[in-house]
């Protein structure tokens, strides 16, 4: 899985170098670049107990600055009856900045490799509707937790690439660790997945991401000199 | 002055079974410890022990309060336990010590009865 995805990544490079070795028209554009992370519905099929959606959108704001905000929602129903019937929702947000380690010889290039960070939150409503605990000498236990609200806040540092491979849109895939900072759980329950985050279980997570982005580009810089880096300094 | 430092008690025959239940959770076995289930329904229970055939039986009650865990969705919820107080009576049993007042996923000895 991963070589093959190695390869794609490789073959795409290739092809942008090809197309970026035409002369530059010494415009650059900026603007909004809107993207879909395309493996949460793919670690979905795996874990059909939740179901998660994640959006990003990030501007240049400097030299080799993104500013980065990300969003989505989680559901997350457990339906193991009699022992726990668990059911979750929630949501997330996520802001921070990338920082570009790609050295460009063309103006027009616009592939990143990046390391960032976020800060991060989510809010979560859950329940057990209904539980069991067996015992077979004093009798079954049975209970529910009714719905409340959780909180939690979080930091996490990010790796990555996006890649230019048609104009304006872009692929991409980075690496996160995330490390929980503040969180209101408590011990009687805890979430099953924190929106954004993941297993509730945990202080800490490791995440990948692969996204698919479409830069809006709705501001143009003509510029007079070829071969620099980026007009915004 | 008669002083003899405490040892693990093998109890020959020992009848145990929680009060309010009819059947037993030993009954005529030789143990040095045994382990015993709390009422999860309830925040006192009561265990008729009778050390061994012949002897008279005493009774402990065990005082405490209950918190749920979820371990995962798998395994579901377990309890957990916070003794606050035991008690005794004295046919056979000399004292009751309270050694660790947390029951958890964790294996460690709770109660002492001495003979």
């Amino acid at each position: 899985m991963w070589k093959i995805f190695n390869c794609f990544i490789s073959i795409l490079i290739l092809a942008i170098r090809i197309c970026h070795g035409q002369q530059d028209s010494g415009e650059v554009k900026y603007g909004l670049r809107f993207g879909y992370d395309i493996s949460r519905p793919i670690l979905d099929y795996l874990q059909p107990n939740r179901r998660d959606e994640e959006f990003s959108v990030d501007m240049q704001v400097r030299q080799n600055w993104f500013a980065i905000a990300e969003g989505g929602w989680n559901n997350s129903k457990i339906n193991n009856s009699p022992k726990l019937v668990y059911h979750s929702s929630g949501y997330f947000w996520r802001i921070g900045f990338d920082y570009n380690l790609l050295k460009h010889d063309n103006i027009n290039d616009n592939n990143l490799i990046y390391g960032g960070f976020r800060l991060g939150h989510a809010n979560l409503s859950h329940s057990a509707s209904s539980f069991q605990i067996a015992d077979i000498y004093w009798g079954n236990v049975n209970g529910s937790i009714p719905l409340h609200d959780v909180a939690a806040t979080w930091f996490e540092i990010a790796a990555g690439i996006k890649i230019e491979a048609l104009k304006n849109f872009f692929i991409g895939w980075s690496v996160r660790e995330r490390i929980l900072l503040n969180s209101n759980i408590n011990s009687q329950l805890t979430p099953y997945v924190i929106p954004g985050f993941g297993k509730g279980n945990s202080k800490s997570a490791f995440d990948v991401n692969y996204s698919l982005y479409y830069r809006i580009p709705f501001l143009r810089i003509k510029l007079k000199t070829k071969k620099t880096s980026s007009p915004i300094k | 002055m008669n002083f003899n430092p405490p040892f693990d008690t093998i109890l020959p025959a020992v009848t145990i079974f929680g009060l309010g239940k009819i059947d037993s959770l030993f009954a005529k076995s030789s143990e040095t410890n045994v382990h015993l289930p709390l009422n999860q329904n309830s925040d006192t229970t009561s265990f008729y022990i009778q050390p061994d055939t012949t002897g008279l039986a005493d009774t402990i009650q065990i005082i405490y309060t209950r918190t749920i865990h979820l371990i995962s969705p798998a395994c579901g919820f377990v309890t957990f336990y916070n003794i606050d107080s035991i008690n005794t009576t004295h046919h056979n049993i000399d004292s009751i010590y309270l050694e660790t007042k947390t029951i958890n996923n964790t294996n460690v000895e709770n109660i002492q009865l001495f003979y």
